[in-house]
């Protein structure tokens, strides 16, 4: 069933300084899919990706995530939720920096309730698949921004979310290693048969999506499939 | 726990520093409060010693043990009681090795046994037991001392800490030693707490009037004059620390705002980082606290005894409890800004 938005609106203020940022977004995820969100600063973007997360409520419309309409759940309940089913991958890493590398991940599944071994041992396999087995120990302020990215992909990684929301999670990165956590990004979802929504303005990483939008003023002003946009470039 | 620890292990140069601020405080209030204590004791711990509750003596004398004389009405007090402690009292000078020493001379009898803390009580007209200070003015067990301008002396059985009233050193003989000296008058019968209810019939007596040990205490000039100005700096001090500590332990707070919404965001909940911080403040007040307990027992060693110094395990306590008090009520603005932190505002939300 994956993410489904139906006729989704935000606004801030009341009255005369009402301002309706998102103005009715329909959109479809599917399980194993990644869609990418682009448009114009101020577009509504990162309030859509926000309300998705439960980090921001919402004006009006539905949210569903297979098939429950999560958003509706309290405060307490929510912030389980973003714990054990979202991951968040920011556009900067956002390490706690005192926290060494292994430490990151374990720290999220313990929070999700796995006992602290099980949490590490976790924690080191999925760092050692993305090559930072060396790393285990170190703390962010010694590691490259690559391999900081990569550490926070990991730690959204690390509770087998069913949804994984990215801000830009690329932008630090230089071409090679932002199509390399590009890659990361899409396997991890199609292997975990998770939902991915991504806001990039890096052209060159369409092609590792289902599905782009576009929007501009609130409003979903285009909707491509991948395979479509492939054919037109061909 | 861990969250805490952790953060702790990583600016462990901020922390101690914060941790040393937080022992200068608990230190400062510590030694003012043993200061405090000290003149306390040096006003009226030659009163607690008897531990009696009630004390019959002279009126209009404003409660002053020294100015007091119940010669007159002591037959009339022992047709109400027998039971009571007759304490004598007498201003004289001892001439001590170092120098003159104003002494307040007082009786032991069968009802009221001071404790010899080195040596033992005195037996004899011609035996003393003094105050523990007196061995700084040279004094020594063994040793005979003289009555400033006379012939009489005395040789010193023991030592017993704390017996001072008003500043002045008391020292203990008996009976027979009492009418060794001039000027020695009853200056009042003292009562246990059983013996409250004479006190009407007491009161009836011409001249004299029933007391409490409280009363007595209070009438002593220096030690209100002492403690009042000594407590207000005290409490002043606790104000002042809460205002350092959570000034500290908000501005910590603001400075990690965007790791602590990174935390929130990615599922922490706000009663976690609540723990945190607990943890943190109660782990560096306990150190300091810890720290400052430990360097006052060691300065209590080598402060001179002449030095109005008391520390006891229940102040100890009793400033530690509240300096963790305080520690907590200064991270309470703390606590308030975690819960309110938005997530959103550390991603950078629109």
């Amino acid at each position: 069933m994956g993410l489904v938005i139906n006729n989704l609106t935000k606004s801030f203020g009341k009255g005369d300084v009402e301002t309706k940022v998102l103005k009715g977004i329909d959109m479809e995820v599917d399980e194993g899919g990644l869609v990418i969100l682009k448009g114009a600063s101020g577009s509504g973007k990162t309030t859509l990706l926000s309300i998705i997360g439960g980090l921001l409520g919402r004006s009006g419309g539905e949210v569903t995530l297979n098939g429950e309409n999560y958003l509706d759940i309290n405060e307490k309940a929510l912030t389980t939720m973003r714990l054990r089913e979202i991951g968040f991958i920011f556009q900067s890493s956002h390490l706690i920096p005192y926290m060494k590398v292994i430490d990151q991940l374990a720290f999220v599944g313990e929070q999700a309730g796995m006992r602290s071994k099980d949490a590490r041992q976790k924690a080191e396999q999925l760092l050692r698949e993305i090559g930072l087995g060396h790393r285990l120990k170190a703390y962010p302020n010694v590691l490259s921004g690559g391999e900081k990215q990569r550490v926070a992909i990991m730690r959204a990684w690390m509770n087998e979310p069913k949804m994984i929301l990215a801000d830009e999670p690329t932008a630090s990165l230089d071409a090679k290693r932002a199509t390399e956590v590009m890659g990361m990004i899409r396997d991890n979802i199609r292997t975990n048969n998770s939902v991915g929504l991504m806001i990039t303005h890096d052209e060159r990483l369409f092609d590792y999506a289902d599905r782009i939008y576009t929007l501009d003023d609130g409003h979903v002003v285009a909707e491509e499939k991948t395979e479509e946009k492939k054919l037109v470039h061909n | 726990m861990k969250l805490a620890l952790k953060e702790l292990k990583f600016y462990k140069f901020k922390y101690v520093l914060v941790t040393l601020i937080l022992f200068l405080l608990a230190f400062l209030v510590l030694f003012i409060s043993a200061l405090a204590q000290g003149l306390a004791k040096e006003n009226v711990s030659g009163v607690e010693a008897w531990n009696q509750k009630y004390f019959i003596i002279s009126e209009g004398v404003d409660d002053s043990l020294t100015q007091s004389n119940i010669g007159d009405q002591l037959d009339q007090i022992e047709e109400i009681t027998n039971d009571g402690h007759k304490i004598q009292f007498s201003r004289n000078s001892l001439s001590t090795p170092d120098s003159n020493i104003d002494m307040v001379f007082t009786n032991t009898d069968e009802n009221i046994v001071p404790q010899a803390d080195s040596g033992r009580l005195p037996e004899t007209a011609n035996e003393i037991l003094l105050n523990y200070k007196l061995t700084d003015e040279g004094c020594s067990i063994g040793d005979t001392i003289e009555l400033k301008d006379t012939d009489v002396t005395y040789e010193i059985t023991g030592f017993t800490d704390d017996i001072m009233y008003a500043h002045t050193s008391m020292a203990y003989v008996t009976a027979d030693g009492m009418d060794r000296l001039d000027r020695t008058s009853i200056a009042a019968v003292a009562l246990p707490e059983s013996m409250g209810g004479i006190s009407d019939d007491i009161n009836e007596i011409e001249d004299i009037k029933m007391v409490s040990e409280d009363d007595i205490m209070q009438a002593i000039p220096s030690y209100q004059a002492e403690q009042q100005p000594l407590n207000l700096m005290i409490v002043f001090l606790f104000i002042i620390s809460a205002i350092v500590l959570s000034a500290f332990f908000y501005v910590i707070t603001i400075q990690k705002s965007s790791q602590l919404g990174i935390l929130k965001a990615i599922g922490t909940k706000n009663s976690e980082l609540v723990k945190a911080i607990l943890v943190q403040v109660i782990l560096i007040t306990l150190i300091g606290v810890i720290l400052s307990v430990a360097i006052m027992f060691g300065l209590n060693t080598v402060i001179p005894v002449s030095m109005p110094f008391y520390l006891n395990t229940s102040l100890m306590m009793v400033v530690s409890g509240l300096f963790l008090v305080v520690a907590f009520l200064g991270a309470i603005l703390s606590l308030v800004r975690i819960v309110k932190i938005d997530p959103l505002d550390a991603i950078g939300g629109e």
